[in-house]
């Protein structure tokens, strides 16, 4: 905004809201899901770091945001002054947002491989210096949910009509700045911020009922002043309802409480702790695919735990070069079937205890 | 190179019409608010006490109060910044940068957002409150950053010109104001700039530092060494981040030393980035007049500085110190 010697003193408040889009095709966006879940289970592998829990389990949630017509943004300017803000406040689990923003054509799909190397766009955690589509720095739990509030304010002082979007997780919601948040959100009345919560029941060091647990978020959110909804975070259907029913509340935050399973929908994750920040392994050769958590390395062998194949269906591909990779790591191959990015695991062969 | 306002060293400065500096702040805001709609401010109720409710009363829509959550107005400021305003957010330098460090590191500094901290009751000389509320930690916590710059105007004027500058520039700035009334003793001809300090007195036997209220303790005690036949260069080091290197490396290798005056942690404030500075560039004794490693307590603000030895007697003493030795 320019200054103005003749500028009046009060900015409008009264900002026509957008419009909802119309419902989406939930096979589209399931098949974009999947992909998407295996290109952070690939870029994970590569990263040898990261968090695969939380970006598999709210892989669904964000399909549907960025897929779905609800996020209004343009990947051809990225700063676009009127286009909708996504501040996820749960950095860690950014490895699901870069590959949205690379499907969106953000930067290339190449980059993604790149994650947490010197000289990545692609951070540990989100940093707009670095990534194209990006629209704050998060990671310290707490911290990116004032920073959504704030854009939101921004909007309605400057009578701007974007709305501002924020992933927080129920481990989130053990820091006192995101109620201190809550509060202030309600107390402004930002309507047009919308909050979407992981509740997944997990953080690093166990289960939140372990750990410190929250209780109920939907009467704690309500009683903040918030509109609050529980879903299941895995029914696209669901999931684009609440967005709906979140569109049409003024005078009030929204937030959506979605209740996920860590790690969905690769069966050895589902709802383990361990894999809120463990890395996987995946090998892929022709049509088959075996992920597994890296272990260790002794002598020169590399060994691996919790191993899965998947098999893409395809029994008369050579399987000879995946074979040799294996072998040459030490690792005995086992034959499953593993519809990796599906909702089904048929066959988990674990090498180890974990 | 500092701003030669040439005072001849004879003629002692105005000391006409005391004001805090966070008075000036406030009545800067309003001015900056009519002019310029991408001004925004916070608060976190203490509007009263940091004079940002003149704003507020002038400008209610540009102006939000988040209540007692320092952490939260902090990133609420980054985020108002991010879609293209300008943002003041203040609160007690205990809280804004003590309270909220974290939060400033990570939604303001780090991001290179466009918000300007605007701490008030710094320093031993918020007086009666005690030691809970006198931040002395805040020059060394915000120096520390990338990307941040930090301002101590030493008296109402001055304030009103750093607000102006910091609004002038995109990125985040931290100034420290303070409760204390303080003479308007930088020459009205004055122009402040980002990264100069001004140099209040001519000398060339030794230097003495000041940055906010200390600077004006630092002149008075040029008077009295003057007295003595010892004439001290003053500098007013109002910008503290960046440094003024040039005046500081002047000083080191003109005069015999420097002396420097912060109500603050003797430690990596004012004094600390001057004895970096003339360190690796050109070394000389350097003497830091400050907290010495520990909490200040209740007490009127002047009685305070004096008891803690940081007001023109203590100054002069030192100086004199820092002279045998050389």
């Amino acid at each position: 905004m320019s200054a103005s010697p003749t500028a009046p003193t009060s900015a409008p408040t009264v900002v026509p809201a957008r419009t909802a889009p119309p419902p989406p095709d939930f096979d589209r966006l399931a098949a974009i899901a999947r992909e998407l879940r295996i290109d952070v289970l690939r870029m994970l592998e590569k990263a040898a770091s990261g968090h695969p829990g939380g970006s598999l389990g709210m892989a669904d949630i964000y399909t549907t945001l960025w897929f779905g017509g609800w996020l209004e943004v343009d990947p051809q300017r990225p700063d676009w002054p009127e286009r909708d803000r996504f501040v996820l406040s749960n950095g860690h689990i950014c490895p699901i947002l870069y590959t949205i923003l690379a499907r969106k054509g953000y930067f290339p799909r190449e980059d993604l491989w790149t994650l947490r190397k010197l000289g990545s766009p692609l951070q540990g955690h989100p940093d707009f210096h670095h990534t194209k589509g990006v629209d704050c720095c998060t990671g310290s739990l707490g911290n990116g949910v004032s920073v959504a509030l704030g854009m939101a304010l921004g909007g309605r002082v400057q009578g701007q009509r974007f709305r501002v979007w924020a992933g927080s997780s129920d481990g989130e919601a053990q820091e006192g700045q995101l109620w201190e948040m809550a509060t202030a959100a309600a107390h402004h009345k930002a309507d047009n911020l919308t909050v979407i919560v992981d509740w997944n029941n997990i953080q690093i060091d166990g289960f939140n009922t372990d750990v410190m647990w929250v209780r109920d978020l939907k009467a704690k959110w309500e009683a903040f002043g918030w509109h609050a909804q529980v879903i299941d975070g895995h029914d696209l259907r669901a999931i684009d309802g609440a967005f709906r029913a979140a569109y049409a509340v003024r005078g009030q935050p929204q937030v959506i409480l979605a209740k996920t399973v860590l790690g969905t929908p690769v069966s050895f994750m589902l709802n383990k702790p361990k894999w809120h920040g463990q890395t996987v392994v995946v090998f892929t050769s022709g049509p088959r695919t075996v992920i597994g958590r890296w272990d260790a390395i002794v002598g020169d062998q590399l060994e691996m735990r919790d191993v899965a194949v998947h098999d893409s269906g395809r029994d008369d591909e050579p399987q000879a070069a995946w074979v040799a990779r294996l072998k040459q790591f030490g690792i005995p191959v086992q034959h499953g079937s593993f519809a990796l990015g599906a909702a089904e695991v048929t066959r988990v062969v674990r090498l180890r205890d974990a | 190179m500092s701003a030669d306002v040439s005072i001849p060293s004879t003629s002692p400065p105005s000391t006409s019409g005391a004001i805090a500096t966070r008075e000036s702040y406030g009545k800067a805001l309003v001015e900056l608010g009519k002019e310029r709609r991408d001004v925004i401010v916070l608060d976190a109720d203490l509007s009263g006490s940091t004079k940002t409710g003149d704003f507020a009363k002038a400008f209610p829509d540009r102006f939000f109060n988040i209540g007692v959550a320092e952490a939260n107005m902090t990133g609420i400021a980054a985020g108002l910044s991010f879609t293209g305003l300008t943002v003041f957010c203040s609160s007690f330098a205990m809280f804004a940068a003590g309270k909220a460090y974290e939060q400033v590191r990570q939604e303001v500094a780090l991001p290179n957002a466009n918000v300007k901290i605007c701490a008030t009751h710094a320093g031993l000389t918020v007086g009666e409150d005690g030691a809970s509320h006198q931040m002395l930690e805040d020059l060394a916590l915000m120096r520390v950053l990338p990307n941040m710059r930090v301002f101590v105007p030493a008296d109402g004027r001055e304030t009103e010109q750093v607000i102006r500058a910091v609004a002038g520039f995109k990125g985040p700035a931290y100034v420290r104001l303070s409760r204390m009334k303080t003479p308007l003793f930088i020459p009205a001809g004055n122009r402040f700039e980002v990264g100069v300090a001004t140099r209040l007195r001519d000398g060339n036997c030794l230097t003495l530092i000041g940055t906010g209220v200390t600077s004006w303790h630092a002149l008075q005690a040029a008077s009295l060494l003057a007295a003595e036949g010892i004439e001290a260069r003053v500098l007013n080091m109002s910008t503290i981040k960046p440094l003024d290197e040039a005046a500081v490396l002047a000083a080191a290798e003109e005069t015999a030393g420097i002396v420097t005056v912060e109500e603050a942690q003797a430690a990596c404030g004012l004094g600390g980035a001057v004895a970096e500075v003339v360190t690796s560039g050109r070394p000389c004794p350097v003497l830091r007049l400050g907290m010495r490693d520990r909490f200040g307590e209740s007490g009127d603000g002047l009685a305070l500085l004096e008891h803690f030895g940081l007001t023109a007697p203590h100054i002069a003493r030192a100086a004199r110190e820092l002279l045998a030795k050389t």
